[in-house]
């Protein structure tokens, strides 16, 4: 159990995953369940989206290329364009707070790296927890949204509910990396969390919004979501568009253990 | 035994062996506040060596220096020969360590902690830390949480024991430990010294360095004021006698004689204070002359010297290194 830096960081997740978890699966089955009804209910529901704002459809991820009044559309709106990518976005960001700046706000880290594992290690083997726990994160929404498609017909194929997951993992964890990456460089907490978990609601917004003022669409491209979403994965399945984030990742993580190598620990 | 273990010995004026721990002109600033300044500190293998010093002197920087969690401003320090800054695992892999902030994995067990670091150090044998923790009465089955201060300073310990280590760096270690404990802990100390292995312990708290120590630095304001073998220390200590005359007596007859520093007289000079350096045999012999209704005297301990050296900052500045010829 407690053989390595990487099992010590499950087994501290142990009692409080197991809420993310039933958060994950409880929004993901109560959102798919509404779909019979709003399907039926369709001709009271398109005269209310007639009714919103453009941008307030954009929020909702509901832009041209994602039609939310189909199944696939309903689902990627509601789970992987806002609360359940938001769900994992942020236990990504508590994993990767804790990893370095959270252990030195507790003072534990002096204690841990008297051992001989370099620093690295630490960066490394916590990164690789937060990796592996976010993905059953999104397994869980994979294997809810699997189970209750050919039930509730919403009409999702197996490739692009797979890809879409994917993408949340890799969402997810470019916001982790980044909270990851600045309690390495400086290990402060407070600023791993405030920075990376207001890095995502700003590009969630951003990648909303932009689009609607030509001058500043551009910036949508900077935001994660956009490399998520853009291409709707629920729909379309795995393109190349998801490496981008996988980049962004790994150069967040090498940041990181740069930073690390470098500084001080803080007691 | 094979030449090759011994490579110090064909060094002049020198110690027998490669010291432990060496710090030259070790310096480190925290932007502009200052933690330590032009260090130069040797440890020799086999011994207790007390690091001595108020609170903010420079203690933790200095030892977090040897474990490379901090960075030198500038100088360097070595342990086993080894540059800090080059291979602090190496290091990590033959030091138990104590931290002065001691903060440990609330929801584990003593038992789970000791487990993990174990396995983090590739030791599967806990038997040693186990058996630390029994010598200090410390029950391994409860939550650290639920660990009061001193049982966190004893698991604490336990862990740093975990490898039986060739060094042991310990700041603060008595802290929040019981006097039978520290009895304990002393003793363990001791063991370890037998055993030929090293121990670098920091402190804050005189009698316990005084009794333990085999040698003692004492650093204040970032900088070494002085090196010395304790008994060396306890030569310079102050005796403090109190003695209470039947008649009144002149304190000018108390302060010519040798050894005296300071002689002064109360209650209408019929108590005399003495401030004794070394020997207090004169300063009997010409109380004997008098009526004496009462003797007290405190224990001449390191803390009059150590006190003397904080008072004044004139006082033998120029540490001694060690004690060793460079």
């Amino acid at each position: 159990m407690l053989s390595s830096v990487f099992r010590k960081t499950m087994w501290d997740r142990r009692s409080g995953f197991v809420w993310w978890s039933i958060g994950m699966l409880a929004i993901t089955a109560i959102t798919v369940a509404f779909w019979p009804t709003l399907q039926s209910d369709s001709d009271a529901l398109i005269e209310l989206m007639q009714n919103l704002p453009e941008g307030m459809l954009n929020l909702f991820g509901a832009s041209e290329a994602v039609d939310f009044l189909t199944g696939p559309g309903f689902v990627n709106s509601r789970i992987y364009a806002s609360v359940g990518s938001f769900i994992a976005i942020f236990f990504a960001i508590s994993m990767g707070t804790a990893a370095v700046a959270g252990e030195e706000d507790k003072r534990t880290m002096d204690m841990l790296l008297a051992n001989p594992i370099p620093r690295d290690r630490v960066i490394l083997e916590t990164f690789a927890a937060q990796a592996v726990l976010t993905t059953v994160l999104a397994a869980l929404v994979w294997v809810t949204l699997i189970l209750f498609n050919p039930v509730l017909d919403v009409g999702l194929s197996t490739a692009g509910v797979t890809a879409a997951s994917a993408g949340m993992v890799l969402l997810a964890l470019s916001f982790g990396s980044v909270a990851l990456m600045i309690g390495s460089v400086t290990g402060k907490r407070s600023l791993a969390v405030g920075v990376s978990a207001g890095a995502a609601l700003a590009t969630f917004f951003i990648n909303g919004l932009a689009p609607l003022i030509d001058s500043i669409a551009w910036t949508q491209r900077l935001t994660p979501f956009y490399w998520l979403l853009d291409h709707n994965p629920l729909v379309n399945g795995f393109q190349w568009q998801l490496l981008v984030l996988l980049a962004v990742i790994a150069a967040f993580v090498g940041v990181s253990v740069w930073g690390f190598r470098r500084r001080d620990v803080t007691v | 035994m094979s030449s090759t273990m011994w490579p110090c010995r064909g060094r002049v004026a020198s110690g027998l062996m490669a010291p432990v721990i060496r710090t030259d002109n070790l310096t480190k600033y925290y932007g502009k506040v200052l933690g330590v300044e032009e260090l130069n500190l040797e440890v020799e293998p086999g011994q207790i060596f007390g690091f001595l010093g108020p609170n903010g002197a420079g203690k933790s920087t200095t030892i977090r220096v040897l474990l490379d969690f901090i960075r030198p401003t500038s100088g360097r320090a070595a342990v086993f020969g080894i540059q800090t800054t080059a291979d602090p695992i190496a290091i990590h892999r033959r030091v138990g360590y104590l931290p002065g902030e001691l903060a440990m994995y609330d929801k584990m067990t003593g038992a789970e902690l000791l487990t993990y670091f174990g396995a983090l150090r590739d030791v599967s044998d806990l038997g040693e830390a186990h058996r630390v923790a029994a010598m200090l009465d410390l029950d391994l089955s409860r939550t650290i949480r639920s660990y009061s201060s001193g049982n966190r300073q004893k698991l604490g310990l336990a862990q740093a024991f975990l490898h039986r280590p060739e060094l042991l760096i310990l700041d603060e270690p008595t802290n929040g430990l019981d006097p039978l404990m520290q009895q304990t802990f002393h003793s363990l100390l001791e063991e370890t010294r037998a055993a030929g292995r090293t121990v670098f312990l920091s402190s804050h708290v005189l009698p316990e360095v005084e009794r333990i120590a085999d040698k003692v630095a004492i650093i204040r304001g970032g900088r070494l004021v002085t090196v010395a073998a304790v008994a060396e220390l306890k030569q310079k200590a102050v005796h403090r006698l109190e003695i209470r005359f039947g008649a009144p007596v002149d304190p000018n007859e108390f302060e010519r004689l040798s050894g005296v520093r300071s002689a002064t007289a109360t209650s209408e000079n019929t108590v005399l204070s003495l401030a004794i350096e070394g020997s207090v045999d004169a300063a009997v012999k010409a109380a004997a002359r008098h009526e004496v209704v009462n003797v007290v005297s405190h224990e001449g301990d390191l803390e009059e010297a150590f006190l003397a050296f904080y008072s004044d900052p004139s006082v033998d500045l120029d540490a001694k290194g060690g004690g060793d010829a460079q």
